[in-house]
């Protein structure tokens, strides 16, 4: 099969200057590969790596691969730097996007776009043709143009800001998404509108790797699997009906058998 | 005789003084270089000049300005002023190496400002015996350039240009004087811009008298040669109503040290002070503020933001003064660093000094290197490191020339912090 991602016995620390043990291991040897065209899910306890591990793909400078691999389309990963990930075709939706005071949205969207159109080789898009696409897409997802004059995120509700992320991915065209989270904080409208936002991506050359605490989601995008990754190591892969089964009885068994 | 053949290697402030001893015109000028051959220079055990070392001066041997090849100004000029419509069209004045090069200097014809040059160094507002710098310039300083705003008088948008050339015979300095009153109703804005090559030192010293309802706009950038020496003192006097806005930008010279002091006598006036102080290599800058409110109902704010790289070393060191009269002042200090890199300094010294008790004064500072989240956020979206940097950056310091009314002077700036004139693409 030809794998999108492939991720071999990761395991991974965060650097934290002010903790006394100033390196804290978080993901255990993680093993999760990803076929081109499919939607995984990944869900998991609070504070068992699932962020982490988003975060050691896009490539955060707080975290330290100690060992294993990760390949993707191919590539390793571990040794491209994010913006060349970004333009390799790799995505996160963060959990919780960051502010930028003083960055203008539009000139924030226009430059990552055209940052990775030309490390792509595609032509950058001007200020016309930019903002044609961008209005499109936004009405697409009801994402007020008004949250295009304002600063990066600033002063945005929860909401506004998961919307923000999906304009961002549907614009960068990625061709593997992560979104960490996205649906928490939407409202039910918001909730169907980035659904179709991750399923007008689909096709045989997008995968996404979804990390959701929630049913709701997956009611709207049916997905290939689900894992569950507890204490830093998927510890469990199952079909679309393991949702259901986790929101009945909890991680516990898992987590209990997986310790065993 | 002796004594003579010692002169002739004078360094320091003696070599300097050498030049006018003994030849001594007015009363100020005999007293400046009496008060500076007693005192000397203050050391670094002076409260005003803790951060900022004046040891250089003994390292030199100052010397006479040789007369200016107009050449190499008018080359500047074609540079950095003729090809910009903008600019090439204000009313101009050019002082190189001290002196005032008329060829080039436009501001004669112009009928909006009354402007006097006299012989010797007078003024009312700078503190001769406190301020080191102003006694240097009262020592050493020839002339006055007085430029006056009459009642009323729009005079728009004027254009200043300080340029020094070093020499190699040892340090070349330059003490101009320039006083500027606006009476009633008058209004006036300036762009001055440093700039020139080579080692020197420059220590200009300016008084602005701004009337009652005038309206003043200081647009000054510091973009002197890197080899450079530059301290500047400033003084300004608000009457009632008078608005006074100031923006810095600090980016050339080896060592600068830029004093302001802000007298606000007249009630409903308001005084603001932007500055950016950019620093790279092993630069020195040092902003001294001191800004005094004396009656009530007036407001003054002050922001300095400090983008420091290498083994800069940034000063603030800004004073609000609120006298016991001056009730319903509102005043406001922010100092800002952005170091980027382990090895550059600041230091910020707030002080507020407050007398009257029904007042709002505020001062905070705030020193960080550029947020690791912001960075991994923009690189995460394609955004190639010096790029994501040049964007945070750009977002600190845009703020800082956000609200320059004049839009010749703001593109100037713009333009000058490498901030990325960013259009309104929607
Ligand atoms: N920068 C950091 N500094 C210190 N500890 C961290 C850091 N990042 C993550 N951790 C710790 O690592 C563990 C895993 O965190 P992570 O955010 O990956 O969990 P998560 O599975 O995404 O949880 P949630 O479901 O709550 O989002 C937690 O114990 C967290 O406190
Ligand atoms: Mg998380």
């Amino acid at each position: 099969m030809n794998m999108v991602l492939e991720i071999k016995n990761l395991h991974a620390s965060v650097i934290d200057e002010t903790a006394e043990d100033s390196r804290k291991e978080i993901l255990k040897g993680v093993n999760l590969s990803i076929p081109a065209g499919e939607t995984h899910v990944i869900m998991g306890p609070n504070g068992s790596g699932k962020s982490t591990l988003s975060y050691v793909l896009s490539g955060h400078p707080s975290y330290e691969v100690t060992e294993g691999s990760v390949t993707f389309k191919g590539q390793d990963l571990l040794v491209m730097t994010p913006d060349e990930r970004a333009a390799t075709g790799l995505f996160l939706a963060f959990q919780a996007p960051v502010e930028l005071p003083g960055v203008n949205n539009a000139n924030f969207l226009r430059t990552a776009v055209n940052s990775v159109r030309k490390a792509r080789g595609q032509e950058e898009l001007d200020p016309v043709k930019f903002l044609k696409l961008v209005r499109e897409l936004a009405k697409k997802l009801s994402f007020s143009t008004d949250m295009l004059k304002r600063n990066v995120n600033v002063g945005f509700s929860g909401g506004e800001k998961k919307r923000n992320e999906v304009l961002q991915m549907t614009l960068l065209e990625p061709s593997f998404a992560i979104l960490d989270e996205t649906d928490s904080g939407l409202d039910i409208d918001a909730l169907r509108i980035v659904a179709e936002g991750v399923k007008s991506l689909r096709s045989p050359e997008f995968s996404s790797l979804i990390i959701t605490h929630h049913q709701r989601l997956l009611d709207h995008i049916q997905p290939d699997y689900i894992h569950v990754l507890a204490k830093g190591r998927i510890i469990h892969t199952g079909g679309p009906e393991l949702s259901r089964q986790l929101e009945a009885e909890g991680y516990g068994r898992l987590v209990g058998e997986a310790d065993a | 005789m002796h004594k003579n053949s010692e002169e002739s290697k004078d360094t320091g402030l003696s070599s300097l003084l050498s030049r006018v001893k003994g030849k001594n015109t007015s009363s100020e000028q005999e007293k400046a270089i009496r008060l500076l051959s007693e005192a000397g220079l203050p050391s670094r055990r002076v409260e005003n000049w803790k951060y900022t070392d004046l040891r250089w001066f003994n390292q030199h041997q100052f010397v006479k300005p040789v007369p200016v090849n107009t050449q190499q100004v008018q080359e500047w000029l074609e540079e950095n002023v003729f090809p910009l419509p903008n600019l090439s069209e204000l009313p101009r004045l050019i002082i190189a190496n001290g002196q005032i090069i008329k060829e080039f200097s436009t501001l004669f014809d112009d009928s909006n400002c009354q402007i006097d040059i006299k012989d010797g160094v007078y003024g009312s507002l700078g503190r001769l015996q406190k301020d080191i710098m102003t006694t240097l310039n009262y020592a050493i300083g020839q002339q006055t350039l007085q430029l006056t705003i009459s009642k009323g008088q729009q005079a728009g948008t004027i254009l200043f240009v300080y340029l020094g050339y070093g020499q190699n015979d040892g340090l070349v300095s330059f003490h101009h004087r320039l006083n500027i009153e606006l009476q009633d109703h008058a209004q006036l804005s300036v762009i001055e811009m440093n700039a020139g090559c080579g080692e020197y030192f420059t220590n200009p010293v300016c008084e602005i008298k701004v009337g009652p309802r005038a309206n003043f706009e200081y647009n000054k950038l510091l973009n002197s040669s890197l080899e450079s020496y530059n301290c500047a003192n400033l003084y300004v006097s608000l009457a009632d109503h008078a608005t006074y806005r100031q923006f810095l930008i600090s980016k050339g010279s080896k060592f600068s040290r830029q004093e302001v002091y802000i007298d606000i006598n007249g009630e409903w006036s308001n005084a603001s002070f932007q500055a950016v102080q950019k620093l790279a290599d092993r630069q020195h800058a040092d902003i001294t503020t001191v800004f005094s409110h004396l009656v009530p109902h007036c407001q003054s704010d002050q922001n300095v933001k400090n983008i420091l790289t290498d083994q800069s070393h940034g000063v603030f060191q800004g004073k609000v003064f609120v006298h016991q009269k001056a009730q319903k002042t509102n005043a406001q200090q922010q100092n800002q660093a952005l170091l980027l890199s382990d090895q550059a300094e600041i230091n910020t010294k707030p002080e507020l000094e407050i007398y009257a008790d029904d007042v709002k004064c505020s001062h905070g500072a705030t020193v960080g290197a550029l947020d690791e989240d912001q960075l991994f956020f923009l690189m995460a979206r394609g955004i190639p490191f010096h790029q994501a940097r040049d964007i945070l950056i750009n977002a600190f310091v845009a703020q800082a020339v956000e609200d320059v009314n004049d839009p010749i002077a703001k593109q100037l700036l713009k333009e000058q912090l490498g901030v990325e004139v960013v259009e309104d693409i929607t």
